[in-house]
């Protein structure tokens, strides 16, 4: 109905109809009036009981004669009317007047029929009305017109069909699709704003990169964060008073680790360190602590995970990666995390030379899309030599990305490896910045999910 | 890695070549190992030199390195000219080694030339264990009351005028009221008792703390007595090696040490080259280089300071000068070849792919819920494994490990679930359109009293809505949605000991077979509020290794 009226007023707001008002009246007789039609009124009946009875009775024998309830109603119209007075119990007739036109208003509504209002104003039907013999229904009603001038106009509308806003089920399930037009939308307006489910950039870009390593044949290597001095240091032959060592550049945690497991790997560190080793290297030549090898840290590179790949291997060929969270105590800025993602390699194979290891980490940077990579010398403890590598990338210039180098002799002595292994290690975080032309780290851990949804899919790809 | 600064101009006339400009000198330092950069004056040069060359901290030993690199010098070999300082040792409990040196002749001109040298020691001391494991110290020769030198405990009542004093202190209030003493006071004071150098009754250091104000070594200082003191006589005496080879390149005359312990004598510095063997083997396999011609290869050695002394069919040997205390195997003076050859020119080798390997089965696994979510709408967020115990305990997670040394209070801790960093990102991400719904699968840090350490990684994935309205029914929903799509038949189970920031009565274990694989559950309003979080939030936590196991995905 809501439809109907708004649509109406949709054609009358475009000048296309007019619309006017009626009321119209319906009247019926009720069951008590059709009774009354064909017996006469109660006080009709009183009335000729009476005058058969000589003008006087007691009410009391009136009303055993009609009924109660008859006699009750009877009475009451009757005195009302003038035809009837009660002396002392008994009831005497002074006058008498058939209802006739009562009982034909009655007969005509013995089913409904619309009346003028009008009629309403008829006393003998205002009576019968409210004595509840007649019921009225009144209704509104809109007429809608077709103004004259806007014929021509319907008419090239109704040509078109009628217009819906939405294809439906049962519009097709019906057929009256056929007959209906779907109305033009305003397609040029802005959608709804709509945000699909996505992945993150930088983990994507993590995946890309194990992709590589997948291809070129590395397996996948995982270890814990939390991890005994032993793999992060002194399986790299980093000296216990290294300055790398100290409460000011890495994370302790309360406690040590039980490192009755790698007790051949600790034993040929307390050698290796102290210069008591078989692989021709003098060592430090200090007194190395098992209990500061014990100690608990968060690993603050990968290489403490592929140093120990190499410890557990031990025989080529192995080659594995390593892409996992590190830990260092800087400060958070535009350009350093407190944790961020390392990815550092190795490969133990025979044979395998620093001119190698230049040419393996060359053809990992072009399989990440860098053409030109350049080498220069570097320092870490556990590799030697050790180098540093950089990438050209467009708009930046030459960017350094990872460092590398040959495990040491003494690093292969500490692990058991029986062949040379190449390592690298380096920052993801840095190299995806440079190609997703981010320039704030802590934007690769946004907490803004607004962040997210906006980030470009396919950039720096 | 020490970073130094020195003048440009000083350096490039230490160099002493007349065709050399900045340019060029900046160009040469990276082969090197020297990171270099010019500072915004247009003069200073900062250099980061790494901790295995400290013989180049200093600006004579930087500008040998760079003429030797350039052929503009050969290696020079130092004598002494005999004993000039006696050292009787009593040795000290907690640091009983000492080394020591004169050197006339060893000239501090200006303040340039007193602050270079305060930079070298200063490099010196952050590199070798914060002068934990050795202490140097530099007094003027010509001040030191007697050459007769005493090394031994001294009570902590004696006193001395500290550098830059007017006035005698006790050692005691020394190691409690300057800022050396409250900095390294703590190494070597043993009970009553601390280390001391004395020279004709009086003490001029308290080594590794301060020295004494009578010897201070100032502009106008024409020659130095130099002491080396630690718990280890290799460190001492090679660290005393490094610091006199830049007086010695600069002309001083070198007068050794007599150090008398109570049972052995030592005269220092050593001043003998080491040899090192290198097998033809070893180089080719190493490097994957032929060795080259004799000559080339002395000419390859002479530009790092080493000398060829023997070369044949087997191999050759290096002679190796006794400050270049890096070289602890012949790999080490591999690397020196490499050097001079320069790495972009050697050449890399390309290696041959022998097989594509797959992904673990826990990779897979976890590509496929990352799939599954995103189909469900969800956003991957990436957070740091780091976080505060502070919200960890607001949330009602008590077990974690903690970090012994933060940094800042706000991450101190570990999570040990998905939940506190999803949480963050809800409460920075509330008022973004509705709704919002991130996951992330990530490492979380775990107690395991099984692992050797007590801690163990596990890798956990977490999922999270925040909504106007949350129901428990839709996030059920994606829970089981994930799960039944890798093949797995779920059921819900009320979890009978809900955690904390889950509401009562809302929060459903969910098991597959016997075994739980996580929980679903409606986030308890008062921890809500107590994150400022103003919207329901609904999440899910899968335990990613447990469902490898039930689904036997790793097989």
């Amino acid at each position: 109905m809501s439809t109907v009226a708004s649509l109406v007023e949709l054609l009358r707001s475009k000048g296309l109809v007019e619309v006017r008002e009626r009321r119209r009246v319906v009247v019926e007789a009720s069951e008590e009036g059709k009774r009354y039609a064909s017996e006469g009124f109660p006080e009709e009946r009183l009335a000729r009981e009476l005058a058969s009875r000589g003008g006087r009775a007691p009410a009391r024998d009136l009303a055993e004669v009609l009924g109660r309830d008859a006699f009750r109603i009877g009475i009451s119209w009757a005195r009302r009317r003038g035809w009837v007075s009660i002396e002392s119990g008994i009831a005497v007739l002074k006058g008498f007047e058939p209802l006739d036109r009562h009982r034909e208003i009655l007969q005509r509504f013995s089913t409904p029929r619309e009346v003028d209002p009008d009629v309403l104003q008829d006393p003998v039907v205002s009576e019968l009305v409210k004595r509840g013999l007649l019921s009225v229904r009144e209704r509104k009603e809109k007429v809608v017109k077709l103004r004259d001038d806007a014929v021509d106009r319907a008419r090239q509308l109704l040509s078109v069909g009628e217009a819906v806003p939405h294809l439906t089920h049962e519009l097709l399930a019906s057929g009256r699709w056929r007959a209906v037009v779907l109305k033009p939308y305003n397609v040029e307006a802005l959608p709804p704003t709509r945000y699909p489910g996505k992945k993150h950039f930088f983990i994507e870009f993590v995946k890309r990169v194990r992709e590589v390593m997948l291809a070129l044949g590395f397996e996948e290597i995982r270890y814990d964060y939390v991890i005994p001095e032993l793999w992060n240091f002194d399986a790299l032959f980093q000296p216990q008073d290294h300055p790398a060592r100290d409460v000011y550049d890495v994370f302790y945690v309360p406690g040590s680790c039980d490192l009755q497991p790698f007790k051949e790997v600790a034993e040929r560190a307390k050698l290796v360190h102290e210069g008591d080793s078989r692989c021709g290297s003098r060592g430090w030549g200090y007194s190395w602590s098992l209990e500061k090898a014990s100690k608990l840290m968060l690993r603050s590179h990968a290489t403490a995970a592929t140093v120990r790949f190499i410890a557990e291997r031990k025989e080529p060929p192995a080659r594995g990666f390593c892409i996992g969270r590190v830990f260092r105590r800087d400060r958070m800025d535009a350009t350093h995390l407190p944790e961020f993602t390392n990815f550092d390699g190795v490969v133990m194979e025979r044979g395998f030379s620093f001119r190698k290891l230049l040419g393996l980490l060359t053809q990992i940077m072009r399989s990440l899309g860098f053409q030109r990579v350049r080498f220069r010398p570097a320092y870490f403890p556990f590799t030697e030599p050790s180098v540093e590598g950089m990438v050209l990338i467009e708009g930046m210039g030459w960017v350094e990305v990872f460092g590398a180098g040959m495990f040491r002799p003494e690093v292969l002595e500490i692990a058991g490896a029986k062949a040379p292994v190449g390592a690298w290690g380096m920052g993801l975080e840095r190299l995806a910045m440079a190609l997703l032309s981010i320039n704030d780290i802590r934007n690769l851990y946004t907490r803004d999910v607004d962040f997210l949804r906006r980030f470009p899919l396919l950039r720096g790809w | 890695m020490p970073v130094l600064r020195f003048r440009a101009s000083r350096l490039l006339e230490a160099v002493g070549d007349p065709s050399m400009d900045l340019a060029k000198l900046m160009s040469v330092l990276p082969k090197l190992k020297c990171e270099v950069s010019l500072l915004e004056d247009g003069e200073t040069l900062e250099l980061e030199i790494d901790r295995d060359r400290p013989d180049m901290f200093s600006l004579r030993g930087l500008a040998e390195a760079v003429r030797l690199y350039l052929g503009l010098s050969k290696p020079r070999r130092f004598t002494s000219s005999g004993v000039g300082i006696e050292v009787l040792v009593d040795p000290p409990r907690k640091r009983p080694f000492i080394a020591a040196a004169a050197l006339e002749g060893a000239e501090i001109g200006s303040e340039e030339d007193l602050e270079e040298l305060i930079q070298f020691q200063e490099k010196l001391h952050l590199s070798y264990g914060r002068r934990k494991r050795v202490a140097i110290g530099f007094h003027d020769l010509y001040k030191l009351p007697s050459r007769r030198i005493e090394y031994r405990y001294v009570s902590v009542k004696e006193r001395f005028v500290p550098l830059h004093m007017d006035r005698e202190m006790s050692i005691e209030e020394v190691l409690r009221s300057t800022e050396q003493g409250r900095e390294y006071g703590s190494i070597a004071r043993d009970g009553d008792m601390h280390p001391a150098l004395i020279s004709g009754g009086k003490i001029i250091a308290i080594p590794p703390v301060l020295n004494s104000d009578i010897t201070r070594v100032e502009p106008g200082t024409k020659g130095l007595f130099i002491d080396v003191t630690g718990t280890d006589l290799r460190a001492v005496t090679e660290i005393l090696a490094v610091i006199v080879y830049p007086f010695l390149l600069a002309g001083a005359r070198l007068l050794s040490a007599k150090i008398i312990y109570p049972s052995s004598t030592i005269v220092t510095p050593d001043t003998s080259w080491r040899s090192v063997r290198i097998d033809r083997s070893l180089f080719e396999e190493w490097l994957g280089l032929e060795v080259p011609t004799e000559d080339e290869l002395r000419k390859l050695l002479e530009r790092m300071g080493l000398e060829l002394a023997t070369y044949s069919e087997s191999g050759f040997e290096v002679n190796v000068p006794p400050h270049r205390i890096d070289v602890l195997h012949p790999v080490d003076v591999l690397e020196d070849v490499a050097m001079a050859i320069g790495y972009d020119e050697i050449g890399a080798e390309m290696v041959a792919t022998y097989e594509v390997s797959r992904p673990s089965a826990l990779t897979r696994l976890w590509e496929a819920l990352r799939d599954l979510a995103i189909g469900l709408g969800y956003t991957e967020v990436n957070s740091l494994t780091l976080t505060s115990s502070k919200l960890l305990e607001a949330l009602g997670i008590e077990e974690f490990a903690r970090i012994e040394n933060p940094l800042q209070q706000e991450l101190d801790a570990l999570k040990p679930v998905p939940l506190p960093s999803l949480m963050q990102v809800l409460a920075e991400s509330q008022h973004r359109q509705h709704p919002v719904k991130v996951f992330e699968i990530s490492e979380c840090v775990t107690r395991d009293a099984s692992s050797p350490t007590g801690y163990r990684n596990r890798v956990l994935m977490g999922l999270a809505v925040l909504d106007t309205v949350v129901k428990f029914e839709d996030i059920h929903a994606d829970c089981f949605a994930i799960l039944r799509s890798l093949g797995l038949e779920p059921a819900s189970r009320r979890c009978s000991s809900a955690p904390r920031f889950a509401i009562e009565g809302r929060c459903a274990e969910i098991v597959v077979g016997e075994r739980a694989v996580g929980m679903v559950c409606e986030i308890d309003p008062g921890i809500l509020e107590a994150l400022g979080i103003e919207y329901p939030v609904g999440y899910i936590e899968l335990d990613v290794e447990r469902i490898l196991e039930v689904g036997g995905f790793g097989r």
